[in-house]
């Protein structure tokens, strides 16, 4: 696999993290239950995460397919060995970040300014306070 | 007979985004979230956002009106109904989340090549006099607290020597968000701008051009390539943006625009009447109401005699737009963090251009389409449906400063 342009002071770890960063003040509720506004978040993750697997797939297919390389079981008996496992669990960690993103912000919600936008709406429409 | 028409347009895949010197590299999955995001925006705004509508004339309105035996008179009062509709929320739930996946997907992208996308553009701005940054400007509050478009870290915030990291997360999602409708390069605003003056005011040749709020030069560039004999200066608070959109529109081969790190609130470093035309696009919304009267006037100082002043907005608020529609265009104020929004687009642009100085007789509303490059769709069936606060449908107010 080609690799990747990676030059970056944050290891990947890292990185997984501060891409799902919140963005300040206090998150819109949708939903009446905390929970289900979590849940409700995940769901959109993964709906996202289906769609870029599925595109994966289906680009390795039509690749396999053009260079008439597919053996038809040949995915499905696969095993990786060590070195390829480590490198795929890397994958896994960043992919369950990206998933979990609503919890981790739900964490970083329980600090620092979580002023709503309609405060800050008041505040910008007054011409002596914004 | 059978329609081929689609019932929408299918927005186009991120590669087909036009690159340029700092374009971040997308590999094979970064590219399909962007993909998966362009499709679901573009599904969701057809097919579920007109839901919005119907929810609210079947079963809020009636709802308010057995209450308060009247029809809700503002978009506030819409609001506070609509905010406890279960569409209503299903709907801003799904377009929240998928503004969020989109900050994850553009920060992932950008952050694992950080230090080369700095370095790509400090080639390309090394010993540059055209960049000039000022490391002591202090960041307005509207900015400092308030991360636009849900985006962390605001448009100014920089984790690297060099960073333009913001901006280039920026730039990716600008293509995806507008699905593709404003061009490759998402200059279809900047477009149309210098469509307009060059039709509106075919003998008006600017020798002087400013512009306000560059961010990444969308829409700049192609104004500096409409007027290439002109000398374009175009300020920010953002260093990030600055560095980018220098690189960026270097890079694309336009070199008649001087980049600087200064806040519209203070052009004391320009003399009076010292430019033919000041423009801003997209940015007044971004503001605040201590700013926005603060600007104008800063603008109408350094605006020559004769000379031209264009602000393009999404439409105003007035009492001709039904008070469901200015509910709907106002989503973002609330939900996508853009506070300023709501207040900015009620404010009577006319008499705030006055108050900055202008006449009354020189100020005009120009309205103003999207101008794209039809290999990506076919254009006339553009903006056909209503997204709200969304469609490349905009509208520029302003004036020509009275012959001294
Ligand atoms: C939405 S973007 C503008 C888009 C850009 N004009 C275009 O058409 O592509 C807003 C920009 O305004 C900048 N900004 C905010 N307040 C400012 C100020 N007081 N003076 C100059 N720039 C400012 C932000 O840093 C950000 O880059």
């Amino acid at each position: 696999m080609k690799k990747q342009t990676t030059q970056s002071p944050f290891d990947a770890a890292t990185i997984a993290k501060m891409a799902n960063a919140k963005s300040q003040g206090k998150r819109p509720e949708y939903f009446s239950d905390p929970m289900a506004e979590q849940h409700f978040s995940i769901t959109m993750a993964l709906m996202a995460e289906l769609a870029v697997a599925r595109e994966r797939i289906d680009s390795l297919e039509r690749v396999l397919v053009s260079k008439g390389l597919i053996g038809s079981n040949e995915v499905e008996e696969y095993e990786p060995d060590a070195a390829t496992g480590q490198t795929r669990q890397l994958a896994q960690v960043e992919y369950s970040a990206r998933v979990l993103r609503p919890l981790q912000q739900a964490v970083e919600a329980m600090s620092g300014d979580q002023s709503s936008m309609s405060d800050m709406a008041d505040k910008l429409s007054d011409p002596d306070n914004g | 007979m059978k329609s081929k028409k689609p019932v929408f347009d299918i927005p186009p895949p991120i590669s087909a985004a036009q690159k340029h010197g700092v374009y971040p590299e997308l590999n094979h999955d970064e590219r399909a979230r962007m993909n998966f995001l362009a499709a679901c925006y573009r599904v969701v705004a057809s097919t579920i956002a007109p839901g919005n509508k119907l929810a609210y004339e079947t079963q809020a309105l009636a709802q308010f009106t057995q209450q308060h035996e009247r029809a809700p008179k503002t978009r506030h009062e819409v609001r506070k109904l609509m905010n406890s509709n279960p569409f209503h929320n299903m709907w801003g739930a799904v377009r929240r989340n998928l503004m969020e996946v989109r900050q994850q997907t553009g920060r992932a992208i950008v952050l694992r090549q950080i230090e080369e996308l700095a370095q790509r553009a400090a080639k390309l701005n090394d010993q540059d006099s055209n960049l000039t940054l000022n490391s002591s400007i202090t960041i307005p509050p509207y900015v400092a607290n308030i991360d636009h478009h849900c985006m962390p870290g605001s448009y100014y915030t920089e984790l690297v020597t060099g960073d333009v990291a913001p901006a280039a997360n920026y730039d990716t999602g600008f293509f995806v968000t507008t699905g593709g409708t404003i061009g490759g390069l998402c200059d279809g605003a900047g477009l149309a701008i210098a469509n307009w003056v060059k039709t509106n005011a075919s003998d008006f040749s600017p020798k002087r051009i400013l512009d306000i709020g560059v961010a990444a030069g969308h829409s700049l560039v192609p104004i500096a390539q409409a007027f290439p004999d002109a000398e374009i200066i175009a300020i920010d608070i953002s260093a990030p943006m600055l560095r980018y959109a220098h690189a960026r529109a270097k890079s694309l081969g336009v070199n008649n625009i001087q980049f600087i790190q200064m806040s519209g609130e203070d052009l004391s470093q320009f003399s009076d009447s010292s430019f033919d035309w000041v423009l801003s696009s997209i940015f007044l919304h971004e503001l605040s109401a201590k700013a926005l009267p603060k600007i104008l006037k800063e603008a109408y100082r350094v605006i020559k005699p004769g000379g031209l002043t264009v602000h393009l907005e999404q439409p105003q608020y007035d009492d001709s737009m039904p008070v469901f529609e200015q509910f709907m265009r106002d989503w973002d104020a609330y939900n996508n963090n853009e506070p300023f929004w709501t207040a900015m687009h009620s404010i009577d642009m006319k008499q705030a251009l006055i108050d900055s100085g202008l006449q009354s007789e020189n100020i005009f509303l120009a309205a103003m389409r999207g101008i794209i490059n039809t290999t990506l769709f076919a254009e006339s069936r553009l903006g056909q449906e209503e997204d709200y606060g969304r469609s490349a449908a905009w509208h520029a107010y302003g004036a020509w400063k009275e012959k001294s």
